[in-house]
This record gives structure tokens, C-alpha cells and sequence, in this order.
């Protein structure tokens, strides 16, 4: 058993790691995309920021989301007995499902929106940002969904 | 002939933010009876939530002590306080506290996993509810496709699964439908009949009301 002040280190933990996350999720993003927009048209700055911006919004509501959802499972499980080893399982599960597929999802979306900004023009390059949105979306839905199964599963 | 308490609270007092900023309770003495059936009735805001947390541990008294089953509470250590809550309390709370993305026999197994009740118990105690409650088929449905009053249901039902002594419900049909809270009524009312637990609810519903042994009337205090 884990003492109560471990759990609470914890839910601080999670929050620093998903903001780490969502650091180094936009670092890839601003890497690839200046690279991407370097290499293939250094005029259009435009597009590369645009791409940013909008995989910046939504890392920016996964990481929300994902704490959200994160906090209310674990009141759920402390409100019903849950000993503080589980809280932390559950946490670290949170966290590593949530944070891996939303750096995968943020990176995949943003690239491929990028390049088809920069190959096939704008309004392409809108709607591939929409997918890019979703993506992140499902993304936050499947690694919550994923890590509360694969915890109890354990069990 | 000695009274058997299920729970008691001794001169508790209640005051929310800086000393007496806000308060809810004075002096309060009261207790509730082995396998009596309360319902605490009075307006939103009267204290009637708080009691019941303070009842489960979930919050402490400025003073006071409660007993719940001759064990004062209220100095006990928080993790023997969690193991004590999930033994002693099925608890609904206001707001609902099921995971959505679960089915109803996952949230309903949620607190036998917590207990460490091996998993072919859990089966079995899960499947035993969703027999009490009418829908023995319907274990893999997703809760966030149910209704509200669908939900309130599962909720009673998982605070029953590891058939505690005390159950503690707050306002249970107050977002539901007529036809919803009969459900709620009755399910409460038979769990009451054929376990003689005690039951503690929080309510303004008349047809919850009308069920109960005793009516303890909350107060608004005004400041």
C-alpha cells in the first residue's frame, strides 16, 4: 500500500508529464514543419504556422481532455475504495496511453497536413486539418478508453 | 432495551470557510437506528448533503464525533477511513460517478476489484444484480449510451454489489422522470425489505418521503 501523499504527488505528476508531453509533441511540430516548409518552399512561412497553430489547438484540448477524464477516474475509483497502488496503475496507464498516442496523432496529422498544404493547395490542406483535429480527438478517446479497460483488466 | 445505532453524530458542528462564516450545523445530536429506513427532507442548500458526507467520512464535523457502527469516525487514519467507507457504505451521490466508458457490469464489478474479491465471485455477485434489477442481458452496454434515470439505476445497483450494511443516497430521482423514480422507489424499498439495511436518503420527492420509517425535517439556517 502507498501512502495518500504518493497518489497526490501523483496527480501532480500526471499533470507535469502531460504537459511535457504537449512540450515536446509542438517542439516535433515546430521542427518538422519549419523543416518541411524550408526545404520544399521558403516563401510560404504562412502555411507551416497555420499548420502549427491548428496541431497546436488540438494537443492543446487532447491534453484537456485527457487530464479531465484522467481526474474523474480516479475520484470514481477513490470514492469506491480503491487501494493507492491501483490509483497510481491507472494513472501511469492515463498517462502513457494518452500522452504516446497523442504525440503520435499530433505528429502523423501535422506532417501530412503540411505536406498537403504545401503540394496541393489551401483548401486541401483546410480539410486535412480537420482529419488532424479528429485524429487528435480519437486519438484522446481510444488511449482513455484503452488505459481504463487495460487497467482493470489487469486486475 | 439498549438501541442498536447504525450511525450516530454527537454534538456536531459544520461550518464551511473561516469560523462561523458559513454555518450549517450546531451542536447537532441525532442517530439513525440498525435497518431504519431515514429520509432526510428540507430545501437545497439546508445541510442535507453534508450530512450525508460527514456521515460517510468524506468530510469532518468542526467538532463532534460520528459513530458509525460504535467507531468513531471522524479520528480514524484515512486509508483504514477508505477501507472502512467501502465496507460499511453503498453510496450514491448526486452526481453520478459511473465511468461512461465502461459497461454497466464493468462499473457494477468496480468495487467487489477494489476488494479484492476474486473474479469469479465477481461474476457471479455482478450477474446477481443485474438479475435484482431487472436486465440480466443488458451487462454489456455501454453506460454512456444510457439515459439519466438508466444511469441513477446502475448506480444504486453498484452501491448495493458488496451488500453493505448502511446505504447513503442523495437526492436519487431528482433529475428523473415519473416512471424512472417508481423504479428507484421501488428498487429502494425492496432492497430495504429483504436486507433490513439502514438507509439514509437525502430528498425533497415526496414519493421517496412517503416511504421512509422516519422523516428528519433540515433546516436552512439563515445567517
Amino acid at each position: 500500500m502507498l501512502p495518500m501523499e504518493i497518489v497526490i504527488r501523483g496527480l501532480h505528476m500526471e499533470r507535469s508529464q502531460l504537459r511535457l508531453g504537449l512540450i515536446i509533441s509542438s517542439m516535433i511540430m515546430v521542427n518538422s514543419t519549419l523543416l518541411v516548409g524550408t526545404i520544399s518552399s521558403p516563401a510560404r512561412f504562412a502555411v507551416p504556422f497555420l499548420a502549427f497553430v491548428f496541431a497546436g489547438f488540438s494537443q492543446y484540448y487532447l491534453v484537456r481532455q485527457s487530464i479531465e477524464r484522467s481526474d474523474r477516474n480516479i475520484r470514481v475509483f477513490k470514492e469506491l475504495g480503491a487501494s493507492h497502488s491501483l490509483l497510481l496503475q491507472t494513472l501511469l496507464v492515463n498517462v502513457v496511453m494518452v500522452g504516446l498516442l497523442g504525440s503520435v496523432a499530433g505528429f502523423i496529422f501535422g506532417v501530412s497536413a503540411l505536406f498537403v498544404m504545401q503540394t496541393t493547395g489551401f483548401t486541401a490542406g483546410l480539410l486535412e486539418n480537420a482529419l488532424l483535429v479528429f485524429g487528435a480527438l480519437a486519438g484522446t478517446t481510444v488511449g482513455s478508453y484503452i488505459g481504463t479497460r487495460e487497467t482493470l483488466a489487469g486486475k | 432495551m439498549a438501541v442498536n445505532y447504525a450511525v450516530r453524530l454527537e454534538g456536531v458542528s459544520k461550518s464551511y470557510g473561516e469560523v462561523s462564516a458559513h454555518r450549517i450545523f450546531e451542536s447537532v445530536n441525532i442517530g439513525f437506528r440498525d435497518g431504519e429506513f431515514v429520509a432526510l427532507k428540507g430545501p437545497i442548500g439546508s445541510g442535507k448533503t453534508t450530512l450525508l458526507n460527514m456521515v460517510a467520512g468524506f468530510l469532518k464535523p468542526n467538532t463532534g464525533r460520528v459513530i458509525v457502527k460504535g467507531i468513531d469516525i471522524v479520528r480514524m487514519p484515512e486509508k483504514e477511513l477508505a477501507v472502512f467507507r467501502a465496507k460499511t457504505f453503498g453510496i450514491v451521490p448526486q452526481t453520478q460517478n459511473l465511468v461512461p466508458e465502461l459497461t454497466i457490469a464493468q462499473n457494477i464489478e468496480l468495487p467487489l476489484i477494489f476488494q479484492n474479491i476474486p473474479k469469479g465471485d465477481r461474476a457471479r455477485r455482478v450477474q446477481e444484480v443485474l438479475q435484482r434489477i431487472g436486465i440480466p442481458k443488458m451487462g454489456n452496454r455501454i453506460v454512456g449510451t444510457l439515459s439519466v434515470g438508466e444511469r441513477e439505476i446502475i448506480a444504486i445497483a453498484r452501491s448495493i454489489a458488496l451488500d453493505p450494511p448502511i446505504m447513503l443516497l442523495d437526492e436519487p430521482t431528482e433529475a428523473l422522470d415519473p416512471v424512472m423514480t417508481d423504479m428507484v422507489v421501488a428498487f429502494v424499498k425492496s432492497d430495504h425489505a429483504l436486507k433490513k439495511k439502514t438507509i439514509i436518503i437525502a430528498t425533497h420527492d415526496d414519493r421517496v418521503v412517503k416511504i421512509a420509517h422516519t422523516i428528519v425535517q433540515v433546516k436552512k439556517r439563515i445567517p
